[in-house]
C-alpha cells in the first residue's frame, strides 16, 4: 500500500512541479520580452 | 491552446488513475503502481526519439529550431526516465523486495536515464559558440540512440524473470492503461512545446540584451 | 589516394613518436592501470576465494581500462590544442575521417602497449588463470580496447576546450561504453574459467542478471564485433562535425 501510495505521489509531484515551474519561468520571460518591447519599440 | 493541452492531459491522467485505482485494479495493490509506471516507460522512450529526429535535424540543415528541440526534449525525457526508475523501483521492492537488479529492461531503463543525464551536463559544460555546441550534442544524440538497441541485444538473451506477465483482465484495465497513456504522452508533448518555446524566448531576450 | 595514405601515417608515426619523446602520458596510463588493479585487489580481499577472484579481477580490468584509455584519449587531441596544430591538422589536404581513423589507430597503439603491461599484472595480483587460451584473451582485449578508443577519439575533440574536460570526456565515453562491458565482462570471466566458455548453464555464478544471458563465448564476441562496427563506423562518419569551428 505504502508504495502504491507513494509511487502515485511521486509521479504527479514530479510531473507537476517540473510543468509549474517552467510555465512560471515562460510567463515571467514573456513578461520582460514585451516589456522591452513596449520600451523600444524600433529594436526588433 | 497549450493551457488546453495540459488541462486534457491532467484530465486524462486523473482519469486513468481513479478507473484503474476503483475498477481495474489488478490483483496485489502494490501492483497498480504499473498505471503510473508504463505510460513513462514509453514517454522516455517516444522523448528518446524525438531527441534523435530533432539532433539529426540540426546536423543536417543547422537551424536552430531543431537544437532547442532537441534541448527541450532531453529534459522532458529526463523527467520521465527518472519516473520510470523511480517507480520501477517501488515495484520492484514492492513485489520482489529488491530495490534493483540487473536485469534486462532494468539495465536499459538506468542506461537511458544515464544517457539523458549526460546530455544535459553536455550542453551545460561545452564552451563556445551555441552553433558549435548545438552540433556536438547534436552528434551525442545521435550516438546515444544507436547506442539503445544495442543496449537492447545485449539483454535480449536473458529469460527475463522481473516482469510479471501483465494481460488485461477487464477492458476498464485497458481503458484506464490507455488512458494514461494518452494523457502522459500529451503530457510530455505540451512539456516539450512550453520548454522549446522558452529556450526561444530566452534567446531571444539574450539576442537583444546584448544589442 | 597515396596521399591519404601518406598523411594517415604521418598522423600515428607524429603521435607515437612524440609520445615516445615525452613519455607522459604512457607511464601515467600504466601507473594508473596497475593502482586501480591494486586498490581492487585489496578491497576484494574478503570475497577472494573461489569465484569472487575472477569476477574482481575481470571487473578492476575493465576498470582500469577504461580510465586508463581515457587518458590516452584526452591526451590525443591536448596536445593539438596548443599553436594551433589542430587548425594545421584541418588545412592540411586530408579527408578529415582520415585523420579520425589515425587518431583512432594511435589510440589504439597506446592502449595495446598498456594491455601487454597491465594484463599480466592482474592476472598476477587476482591469481587468474587463462584457461580460455591466450588467443581469445587477445581477441577479446582488442575488441575491447577499439570499443573505449572508438568512441572517446570522437568525443575527445568535443570536449577539448571545456573546463570539466576530463570528466566530461569520462561520462560521456562511459555512459556509451555500458552496453559493451556486459558481454565483455562475460567474455572474459568466461576465458578465465568462471564459467564454463560454451554453455547454457550459469548456476555456477549465482546471478539471475544481466550477465546470465549471452549463452555463449562466441556470441559474447560476435556482440562485441557488432559494438565495434557500429561506434568505428558513426565515429567516422560524425568526426566531421566534432572538429569544425
Amino acid at each position: 500500500m505504502f508504495y502504491l501510495v507513494s509511487g502515485f505521489c511521486v509521479v504527479w509531484v514530479c510531473h507537476l512541479s517540473y510543468l509549474f515551474i517552467i510555465d512560471r519561468q515562460a510567463r515571467q520571460l514573456r513578461r520582460r520580452l514585451d516589456a522591452r518591447m513596449k520600451a523600444s519599440p524600433q529594436t526588433t | 491552446m497549450r493551457r488546453l493541452l495540459f488541462s486534457l492531459a491532467i484530465v486524462l491522467l486523473v482519469a486513468s488513475t481513479w478507473i484503474g485505482l476503483t475498477q481495474g485494479q489488478i490483483a496485489p495493490l502494490q501492483r497498480n503502481i504499473l498505471y503510473a509506471h508504463v505510460p513513462n516507460a514509453v514517454c522516455a522512450l517516444l522523448c528518446f526519439v524525438v531527441l534523435l529526429v530533432a539532433s539529426a535535424g540540426c546536423l543536417v540543415t543547422g537551424r536552430q529550431g531543431w537544437d532547442l528541440l532537441a534541448a527541450a526534449s532531453a529534459e522532458a525525457g529526463f523527467v520521465f526516465a527518472t519516473l520510470l526508475n523511480a517507480t520501477g523501483m517501488l515495484f520492484s521492492r514492492a513485489e520482489w523486495n529488491v530495490w534493483w537488479t540487473p536485469s534486462p529492461r532494468l539495465v536499459t531503463s538506468a542506461i537511458l536515464w544515464f544517457l539523458y543525464a549526460v546530455y544535459l551536463i553536455l550542453r551545460v559544460s561545452l564552451p563556445g559558440s551555441p552553433y558549435r555546441r548545438a552540433r556536438i550534442c547534436a552528434v551525442f544524440g545521435i550516438i546515444a540512440f544507436l547506442d539503445v538497441p544495442l543496449v537492447f541485444v545485449s539483454a535480449r538473451f536473458i529469460p527475463d524473470i522481473h516482469r510479471p506477465s501483465f494481460s488485461f483482465d477487464s477492458p476498464w484495465q485497458t481503458a484506464a492503461m490507455m488512458l494514461g497513456m494518452a494523457g502522459t504522452a500529451l503530457l510530455a508533448a505540451g512539456l516539450i512545446w512550453l520548454r522549446t518555446s522558452l529556450l526561444r524566448d530566452s534567446g531571444e531576450l539574450e539576442r537583444e540584451l546584448l544589442q | 589516394m597515396s596521399g591519404l595514405w601518406r598523411g594517415f601515417w604521418a598522423i600515428i608515426i607524429k603521435d607515437i613518436v612524440v609520445e615516445l619523446r615525452a613519455r607522459q602520458v604512457l607511464p601515467t596510463m600504466v601507473i594508473l592501470g596497475m593502482l586501480i588493479v591494486f586498490i581492487l585487489r585489496m578491497a576484494s580481499e574478503p570475497g577472494s576465494a573461489g569465484v569472487g577472484g575472477p569476477v574482481m579481477g575481470v571487473a578492476a580490468l575493465w576498470i582500469a581500462f577504461l580510465f586508463s584509455g581515457l587518458l590516452a584519449q584526452e591526451r590525443s587531441f591536448a596536445a593539438e590544442q596548443q599553436n594551433g596544430c589542430m587548425d594545421g591538422l584541418l588545412l592540411a589536404p586530408l579527408d578529415v575521417g582520415t585523420i579520425y581513423l589515425a587518431k583512432l589507430l594511435a589510440n589504439v597503439i597506446m592502449l595495446t602497449i598498456f594491455e601487454a603491461i597491465v594484463v599480466p599484472m592482474a592476472l598476477i595480483a587476482f591469481n587468474l588463470h587463462v584457461t580460455g587460451g591466450w588467443l581469445r584473451l587477445a581477441a577479446v582485449l582488442l575488441l575491447g580496447n577499439l570499443g573505449i578508443s572508438s568512441v572517446g577519439t570522437l568525443f575527445s575533440a568535443a570536449v577539448q576546450l571545456a573546463r570539466t574536460r576530463g570528466s566530461l570526456l569520462g561520462i560521456v565515453v562511459l555512459v556509451i561504453l555500458v552496453p559493451m562491458l556486459i558481454p565483455a565482462t562475460f567474455a572474459l570471466l568466461a576465458l578465465f574459467g568462471a564459467m564454463p566458455v560454451e554453455t547454457q548453464d550459469f548456476a555456477s555464478l549465482h546471478s539471475s542478471g544481466s550477465l546470465a544471458f549471452v549463452g555463449s563465448f562466441k556470441a559474447a564476441i560476435g556482440y562485441m564485433l557488432a559494438f565495434d562496427a557500429v561506434f568505428v563506423v558513426a565515429s567516422w562518419l560524425l568526426f566531421g562535425v566534432v572538429v569544425e569551428e
